[in-house]
């Protein structure tokens, strides 16, 4: 409907110059106008920037204020140690760490020398590596990564008696409660093998064990049932210098003839040994192995079966 | 801590486009911080012709101003001439509605309400309503509340413009992407600057006569009691001599500058000027006579003009402070003498207070510095409806350099 006159009178009455409408154009007009709109967005994209650096960093100073505040706290607080967070990935557990660590009650987690914790715990044979965090207020955190022994050593004690010492597969010997026995029983004797003792009361590491682990690690992956009567392993001919003969490794199963490995190519003398056996059963059926004294398989050519007293009558 | 706020006053100009910069300190200090200044184009008689150019040398010259002043400015203020703006005196009456004829603010509203409400034709708006004395049962009061009387009386006198010539300009400002915060008109902005208070109470003319407009202001009682435009300037005065004479503007403004007097030396008949000075073709003596005769004779007929626009308010009874001369022309030699003799007034230029830095005391800048005063003062009464700068959405976008409109 259109206004009616009256009101277009009216409107005209009062009218200000202030009722003109004003609003900047989109598009500038000169080049000075275009020039101060460049300059005005770059103050307001640097005022922006600055207010945004500006926040941040207000941000930031207050949050590190608090964390800083926190840490202080805690450190004034200088609580004992309350809790042992205790992981490891074998057998070894809470009751020897404790007895091992021997820290004194009311000691602070800030008393505690980790890396002297972290040393003392790396002495026993069985621990191949420790690693020792302080949690704060009042919590120690021990990891401790195991040495898995690849056979085990039956020494004389001080008092004549007979005790039980591991070797790990880098040859570390050390003594051990912590295992199961059913596990202790599936590990092989070494024979053959002269201890002797580091100047920090450890004894010093065994050398040949790669090649036993290679040996029995083929053989229970590719013939179990041969592997699992496997009971001693002599080192004695492992080592070159102590004998002239190529290196040998030399296996004394519970029943059955003794088995001489060289340490060049297992994969061919297990082949080997498994076609003589095999043979021998075929041949010889229930009795076939017992008068067979040794197998050499660690000759070039053909294995040699050398047999007993009896057999070669 | 007081809070600053940067202000630019324009000046549009026919011959040439002038911009201050005042930083306003709370309610008392403005302090002059930059100028600029730009010849324009565009521009015939105070009025945009041109969009585009009137644009260029104004946005030239705020720039410049900017520069110079090392920061943004905030808002405008835009002094108004041209000869579409007319001024009107209205009356106001009110009834005192008190039993005890003691005079309240809903009488003084009244009467305010009953002078400004005169109705305007369509495309005419609003610029200054400029109060006059009231007046109780006939007599002259500065502040009636609460005084007796039965019968209040007020005159504004009410300055109006074509909006479209108004808006012209102000579009001219926006698209620099600022606004106008106030608009005043030349007389009133150079006005104040030249005169002093004692001389507006006893009564005093202004003539800031300019390259195409020629301004005025009559203040009396301390009061401004008419104002004008007369569409004839400096402009004028090159262009009859250029007729007169026979020479190119370029020249007839050479002659005017360097050559011309208000007043006619009948002594100096044979004296002649050379018109370039350099002996090159087309270069020949003038008789100097001519010269003034002619700008006698244009100036004679402004002042009759002025004259007759003031009608009895161009007495010497009225006017005892006389008529203070600034503008452009108001430099030529004599003018003062013959505005003297010509209006019957006491004649002298008009110049800026000593507070004034020297450089800006010339007449080039009296309206620009008036604009600074009333944006400090900010005395404009009526319609003022002054732009908030309140808020937080409005100070952020002050600090991102956004405006608002």
């Amino acid at each position: 409907m259109p206004p009616s006159n009256k009101s277009k009178s009216s409107q005209a009455t009062n009218r200000s110059w202030r009722q003109i409408r004003q609003a900047a154009p989109n598009n500038s007009v000169t080049v000075a106008a275009q020039k101060r709109k460049r300059i005005q967005l770059i103050k307001a994209s640097a005022t922006l920037v600055g207010l945004v650096a500006l926040i941040g960093g207000i941000t930031w100073g207050v949050t590190a204020w608090k964390s800083s505040g926190a840490m202080l706290e805690l450190s004034d607080h200088n609580d004992p140690i309350r809790r042992i967070l205790f992981e490891t990935d074998g057998t070894l557990n809470e009751t020897w760490l404790a007895q091992k660590l021997s820290i004194p009650r009311g000691t602070s987690l800030t008393e505690v020398d980790i890396f002297q914790l972290k040393q003392g715990l790396e002495t026993h044979g069985q621990v191949f590596a420790a690693h020792v965090e302080r949690h704060f207020p009042d919590t120690l955190f021990i990891e401790l990564e195991e040495r898995m022994p690849s056979a085990r050593l039956a020494v004389q004690g001080e008092f004549g008696v007979l005790e039980t010492l591991f070797v790990a597969v880098d040859g570390t010997v050390y003594p051990s409660q912590h295992y199961d026995s059913g596990f202790v029983k599936t590990l092989p004797y070494l024979d053959g093998v002269k201890l002797a003792k580091l100047d920090s009361g450890a004894y010093k590491p065994i050398r040949g064990m790669d090649e036993v682990n290679a040996l029995f690690g083929m053989a229970r992956r590719d013939y179990p049932d041969l592997a699992e009567s496997w009971r001693i392993v002599s080192l004695k001919m492992v080592t070159p210098e102590a004998s002239p003969f190529p290196a040998s490794l030399i296996v004394r199963p519970r029943k059955g003839p003794e088995l001489v490995f060289s340490t060049t190519d297992y994969r061919q003398q297990l082949e080997k040994l498994d076609v003589i056996l095999r043979d021998l059963q075929r041949r010889r059926g229930n009795a076939g192995l017992q008068d067979i004294e040794s197998i050499d398989l660690s000759l070039r050519g053909p294995a040699v079966v050398s047999f007993g007293k009896v057999a070669r009558r | 801590m007081s809070q600053s706020k940067i202000i630019g006053a324009v000046e549009i100009g026919t011959a040439k486009t002038v911009v201050l910069v005042g930083e306003l300190v709370g309610d008392s200090t403005c302090n002059i911080i930059g100028k600029g200044a730009c010849s324009s184009q565009g521009i015939k008689k105070g009025e945009v012709h041109d969009f585009k150019a009137a644009s260029n040398c104004t946005h030239a010259a705020i720039l410049a101003a900017e520069k110079s002043a090392q920061v943004t400015i905030d808002s405008i203020y835009l002094a108004q001439t041209g000869r579409h703006l007319k001024g009107s005196f209205n009356r106001g009456m009110a009834q005192v509605s008190s039993s005890h004829n003691i005079v309240g603010r809903q009488d003084i509203e009244r009467a305010v309400e009953d002078a400004k409400c005169k109705q305007l034709p369509v495309e005419r708006v609003y610029i200054h309503h400029i109060r006059n004395p009231f007046y109780l049962d006939g007599q002259q009061v500065d502040e009636p509340l609460h005084m007796e009387g039965s019968r209040l009386e007020v005159g504004y006198w009410s300055v109006h413009g074509s909006e479209r010539k108004l808006s012209d300009q102000i579009r001219v400002i926006n698209a620099f992407g600022l606004n106008v915060e106030d608009m005043i008109i030349s007389s009133i902005a150079a006005g104040s600057m030249v005169t002093e208070e004692s001389e507006k109470q006893a009564g005093v003319l202004v003539l800031d006569i300019g390259c195409g407009t020629t301004d005025y202001v009559v203040y009396k009682d301390g009061y401004i009691v008419q104002t004008g435009v007369i569409p004839v300037g400096g402009d004028h005065l090159t262009n009859d001599l250029s007729i007169g004479l026979r020479v190119n503007r370029k020249h007839a403004e050479y002659l005017k500058l360097n050559y011309g007097h208000a007043l006619v030396n009948k002594k100096a008949r044979d004296e002649k000027v050379w018109l370039i000075g350099d002996f090159t073709i087309g270069d020949r003596n003038l008789p100097r006579f001519a010269i003034c005769q002619i700008l006698n004779a244009r100036l004679e007929e402004l002042f009759k003009i002025v004259k007759k626009e003031l009608g009895r308010l161009g007495t010497r009874d009225y006017l005892p402070a006389g008529v203070k001369l600034v503008g452009g022309t108001s430099q030529l030699p004599g003018i003062d003498l013959l505005a003297g003799e010509a209006l019957n007034l006491e004649a002298s230029l008009g110049r800026s207070p000593d507070w004034v830095q020297e450089g800006l005391r010339g007449p080039d800048y009296s309206t620009a510095l008036g604009l600074l005063h009333y944006a400090l003062t900010g005395h404009q009464d009526g319609d003022v409806q002054q732009t908030s700068s309140k808020g937080l959405l409005r100070k952020v976008a002050r600090m991102l350099n956004l405006n608002f409109s």
